[in-house]
């Protein structure tokens, strides 16, 4: 692929990413056994601040 | 197709899994078919759920595992037109105007050139989705010959911003 066009790609990929809203109930059930297809979540306790 | 035909087998049985997978493999081409048509982002954001409500909804009707990318993309282009008849309808020019003036359509915030909409939604279904050029004539209802020349148009614009 020449240079221009995946430059192209990675912006609009980028772009897409980012504006592409979210179904919740989709989302939800991607969830299995704490892991978002292959992506570990992150656990409660990550989610406390470190100053607590 | 996006998924492997087991998966799209199991999506159409109803299977919880397989609607994951697809909407992970089928989460951002719908939203592009559908900036293409509406132009807010509240807009576009309720016609792409409605689009996956209608898809699982009425999964089981899907002639075959093959035909559930066209009918994804048939779904959320029926979807977003059905959506920009109903403004055009029940909007009145004085909102129509100063809704143009406030905020970019969703189609110029994914595509921020100087292109026009059909250059814009060609050049993303072709290069950005590697869709075919058969395809492309059906999402938008032109010829593949008009659809080639707007490429074209598109591709020079596009090379010359992204070769700087």
């Amino acid at each position: 692929m020449s240079n221009w066009k995946k430059k192209f790609v990675n912006d609009f990929d980028a772009r897409l990413e980012k504006e592409t809203p979210h179904v919740e109930t989709l989302e939800k059930a991607t969830t299995k056994n704490g892991c978002l297809y292959g992506r570990k979540l992150p656990s409660p306790l990550a989610l406390v601040p470190l100053s607590l | 197709m996006n998924v492997s035909i087991r998966t799209a087998t199991n999506f159409i049985r109803g299977d919880d899994v397989a609607a994951a997978e697809v909407y992970q493999a089928y989460r951002k081409l719908p939203y592009f078919i559908i900036v293409a048509y509406v132009k807010t982002k509240e807009d576009a954001e309720d016609v792409y759920q409605e689009t996956f409500t209608r898809v699982l909804t009425n999964r089981s009707t899907i002639a075959s595992p093959s035909a559930l990318h066209s009918y994804l993309c048939q779904t959320a282009r029926n979807c977003a037109i059905d959506c920009a008849k109903n403004k055009e309808e029940n909007l009145n020019p004085e909102v129509e105007e100063s809704l143009g003036e406030n905020e970019p359509t969703p189609l110029e915030s994914l595509l921020p050139l100087n292109l026009s909409v059909e250059e814009k939604t060609i050049a993303g279904y072709r290069i950005g989705f590697g869709l075919s050029w058969k395809e492309i004539s059906e999402l938008i209802s032109i010829p593949m010959s008009t659809a080639k020349l707007h490429y074209h148009e598109a591709k020079k614009k596009i090379k010359e911003t992204y070769s700087k």
